[in-house]
C-alpha cells in the first residue's frame, strides 16, 4: 500500500486535490462548517507532505518520469518530476495552507452565505490542483488544459464577493486571460506542426536536430508563448488586468492570486522553453534578451506605479508587477545563478506577498480604511498584524535574514557574473523603490499619532496564527535557505541542460 | 517574390487562421460592447480550431475510421488534432458560459453592457470616496 502510494504520488496529488474540490459542494449540509474547512486544509497539508517527499526524492536520486495509466510516451501522458516540480510543490504547500487557515475565520461573512463559502473553497482547491498539475506535467496539451483550469478558477475566484467592483474586474481578467490562452494554444499548434509530438521530451529530441530548417516558424511559436504566458503572469506592458483583479477580490483570493496563480504560468513558460524546446535553442535565439529587457522595465515601472497608489491593496498589486519583473530578469540572464535566483524568488515572493496581502486585508477590514494616508496609528491597535506586515515589507525590500534577501542576492550575483551592470543597477533601484512604497505604510501605522477613533482591536485568533506562520517561514527561509536554495539551483541546472534531464 | 507567393499559397489555411485570430483579438480589445467582446473571443478560439485541424489534414485523406469494405491503400487524416480540438471546444464553451453569466451580473449591477459606461460609473463611485 505504502509503495503503491509513493510510486503513484505525482498523479495522486492532482487527483486528490481535484476530488476534494468536487466533494466539497456535497458537504453543504454538514452541520458543523468547521469540519468542511478542516477537510480542505487536510488536503492541502497532504499536498505539502507529498511535495516535500517528491522534492527529497529528486534531490537525492535525480528526476524521474511517470506514465499515467501505464501507457508509455508518446501514446500516453507523461509526468516529469524534477527539482522544478519539487520546488513549486513546496511553494504551493507553504502558501495555500496559511491562506486557507486565514480564510476559514471569516469566509462565510466575507462572501455572503455558506453555499458561496463552499464554492469559494472548491475554486480554491481547483486552482491548487491545476497549479500542481502544471508542476508535474510533461505534456504540452496537458499544459494547455491545466492552464485553462487555472485561468477559469482564478477568474471565478475574483468575483467571490459578487459586488460591483469585483465583477467588473473579473470580466476584464476573463477577457485578457482568454486571449492569453488563445496565444498559448497557437504556440502549442506551432510546436505540434514542427515536430508532430506533444510530449516535451520528444519535442526537444526532434527540434534539437531539425530546428535550423525553420527558424521563422519556431520563432513565431515562441513569441506566441511569450505573449500568452506574459499576459497571464502579468509581465509589465501586459499587466493591465492585475491591479483591478487583485485589489478587488476578497483577501484570501488576492493573496492566492498574487502569490501563486501568476507563478504557475511562469513555471509553465519555463517548462515550454527549457523542457520542450531546450536550452540550446532558447539561448541561441534572442528570446532571453527580450525577457531581460522586459523584466528590467517591469521592475522600475511596476514600482513607480505602486508608489503612486494610495489604496493599500492596489499598491501591493502593483508591487506584484514589479516583483514579477525580478523573476523574468533572472530568466533573461540565462545563467544557472540567474535562473536559480529567479526560481528562489518565485518561492520567496510567494510567501512574502501572501503575508502582505493577508495582513493588509486584516488592516483594511478591521479599520474600515482602505487608504494608506488614513491608517495613522493602526499599529497601536493591531500590533501583531502590523508587526507581521513589517516582516513582509522588510523581506520584500531584501533586508538580510529575510527570505527576499536570499533570492535578490542570488539575482544580484547572477547579474554580476553575467557582467550585466545595468541589471545590477535596476535590481538595487528596484529594492530601494520597494522600500519607498512599503515602508511608509509601516511608518504611518506605527509612528503617526492616531486620530480619535473607536477601538477595533486585533484580527481573529486563527488569522493571526496563519500570518505568524508565514512570518516565521520568511525568517526561517531567510536564515537557513540551504536545502531550498540547493533545490532551486539544481532545478536551474536541470533546465539549462547541464544535468541530464531524460 | 514568386517564392513568397508560392509559400503563401501552400500554407493558406494557416494564414487564414492567423488572420481570423487577429480579427478576434482586435474585436475583443477594441469593442466596448461586452457581448461583442464575447463574440470576438469565439472568433479567436475558432481560428485555433482551424489551425489545428489544418495541421492534421492530408489532402485526399478520409476520416480515420476503420472501414472493412474499402480495399487497398486508404489515406487517413491525423485524428489527434481533432481529438485535441474537442477539448478546446469544451474549454471555449465554458469560457463563453462564464462570460455571459458575468455580463448578466454586470447588467444587473450597472444597468448597461457597455464597457466604457461601466468604467465611467466605477470612476464616479470611486471619486465619491467609496472604494467598493
Amino acid at each position: 500500500m505504502a509503495t503503491a502510494i509513493s510510486e503513484n504520488l505525482p498523479v495522486l496529488l492532482v487527483v486528490m486535490l481535484l476530488s476534494t474540490a468536487y466533494i466539497l459542494p456535497v458537504l453543504t449540509r454538514v452541520r458543523r462548517f468547521r469540519l468542511v474547512e478542516i477537510f480542505s486544509i487536510l488536503a492541502l497539508c497532504l499536498t505539502l507532505v507529498g511535495g516535500a517527499y517528491l522534492a527529497k526524492e529528486v534531490l537525492h536520486n535525480g528526476s524521474f518520469h511517470y506514465q499515467v495509466g501505464g501507457w508509455p510516451a508518446p501514446w500516453g501522458i507523461e509526468l516529469v518530476i524534477n527539482s522544478l516540480t519539487g520546488l513549486f510543490l513546496i511553494t504551493i504547500g507553504f502558501v495555500t495552507i496559511p491562506i486557507m487557515l486565514y480564510a476559514s475565520a471569516d469566509l462565510v461573512e466575507e462572501v455572503g452565505s455558506r453555499q458561496r463559502a463552499i464554492w469559494f473553497m472548491t475554486l480554491f482547491l481547483l486552482l491548487t490542483a491545476a497549479l500542481t498539475g502544471l508542476a508535474v506535467t510533461g505534456d504540452m496539451f496537458n499544459v494547455f488544459v491545466m492552464v485553462e483550469v487555472a485561468s477559469i478558477a482564478s477568474v471565478a475566484i475574483v468575483s467571490a464577493r459578487n459586488d460591483a467592483a469585483s465583477v467588473e474586474a473579473t470580466f476584464k481578467y476573463l477577457m485578457l486571460a482568454t486571449i492569453g490562452s488563445g496565444f498559448v494554444m497557437l504556440g502549442i499548434g506551432f510546436l505540434y506542426i514542427l515536430t508532430g509530438n506533444l510530449n516535451m521530451g520528444f519535442i526537444q529530441h526532434e527540434l534539437s536536430t531539425t530546428w535550423q530548417n525553420y527558424p521563422t516558424a519556431l520563432w513565431m511559436g515562441m513569441s506566441f508563448f511569450m505573449v500568452g504566458f506574459g499576459v497571464k503572469s502579468a509581465l509589465f506592458p501586459l499587466h493591465v488586468w492585475l491591479p483591478d483583479a487583485h485589489s478587488t477580490a476578497i483577501t484570501p483570493a488576492s493573496a492566492m492570486l498574487s502569490s501563486l496563480a501568476i507563478k504557475g504560468y511562469i513555471i509553465a513558460l519555463l517548462k515550454v522553453f527549457y523542457m520542450a524546446v531546450g536550452a540550446q535553442i532558447i539561448l541561441a535565439l534572442p528570446i532571453t534578451n527580450i525577457l531581460l529587457v522586459l523584466g528590467m522595465v517591469a521592475i522600475i515601472a511596476g514600482a513607480l506605479f505602486a508608489l503612486a497608489q494610495d489604496e493599500l491593496k492596489r499598491r501591493l498589486a502593483f508591487s506584484t508587477v514589479s516583483q514579477v519583473g525580478y523573476i523574468f530578469l533572472g530568466i533573461g540572464l540565462g545563467t544557472v545563478q540567474g535562473l536559480g535566483g529567479s526560481l528562489m524568488h518565485i518561492l520567496s515572493h510567494a510567501i512574502t506577498k501572501a503575508l502582505l496581502f493577508l495582513a493588509a486585508g486584516s488592516i483594511v477590514k478591521y479599520t474600515g480604511e482602505s487608504k494608506i494616508s488614513e491608517m495613522a496609528g493602526v499599529g497601536y491597535q493591531m500590533p501583531v498584524t502590523v508587526g507581521v506586515f513589517t516582516v513582509g515589507a522588510l523581506s520584500m525590500v531584501g533586508i538580510p535574514l529575510f527570505s527576499g534577501f536570499v533570492s535578490k542576492w542570488q539575482l544580484l550575483l547572477g547579474s554580476l557574473q553575467a557582467g550585466n551592470y545595468l541589471a545590477v543597477l535596476v535590481l538595487v533601484l528596484g529594492s530601494l523603490l520597494a522600500a519607498a512604497y512599503l515602508l511608509p505604510v509601516v511608518k504611518v501605522a506605527f509612528f503617526q499619532k492616531p486620530e480619535e477613533k473607536p477601538l477595533y482591536g486585533e484580527a481573529a485568533y486563527v488569522q493571526l496564527v496563519a500570518m505568524l506562520f508565514l512570518a516565521v517561514l520568511i525568517i526561517l527561509v531567510g536564515t537557513f535557505p540551504g536545502a531550498l536554495l540547493e533545490l532551486a539551483q539544481q532545478a536551474a541546472r536541470t533546465l539549462l541542460g547541464l544535468e541530464v534531464l531524460l | 517574390m514568386g517564392d513568397l507567393i508560392n509559400r503563401i499559397l501552400q500554407n493558406y489555411p494557416y494564414i487564414f487562421a492567423l488572420a481570423l485570430f487577429g480579427i478576434g483579438t482586435f474585436t475583443v480589445l477594441t469593442h466596448s460592447n461586452l457581448l461583442k467582446k464575447v463574440i470576438g473571443i469565439n472568433i479567436m478560439e475558432g481560428s485555433t480550431y482551424l489551425f489545428f485541424i489544418a495541421a492534421g489534414n492530408i489532402r485526399g485523406g478520409v476520416a480515420p475510421i476503420k472501414d472493412m469494405a474499402s480495399q487497398g491503400e486508404v489515406i487517413h487524416v491525423n485524428p489527434l488534432p481533432q481529438a485535441l480540438m474537442l477539448t478546446g471546444i469544451v474549454v471555449s464553451v465554458s469560457v463563453t458560459a462564464l462570460s455571459l453569466a458575468l455580463i448578466m451580473r454586470l447588467y444587473k449591477l450597472y444597468g448597461t453592457v457597455d464597457a466604457r459606461e461601466i468604467h465611467q460609473i466605477r470612476n464616479e463611485v470611486r471619486a465619491s470616496g467609496n472604494s467598493n
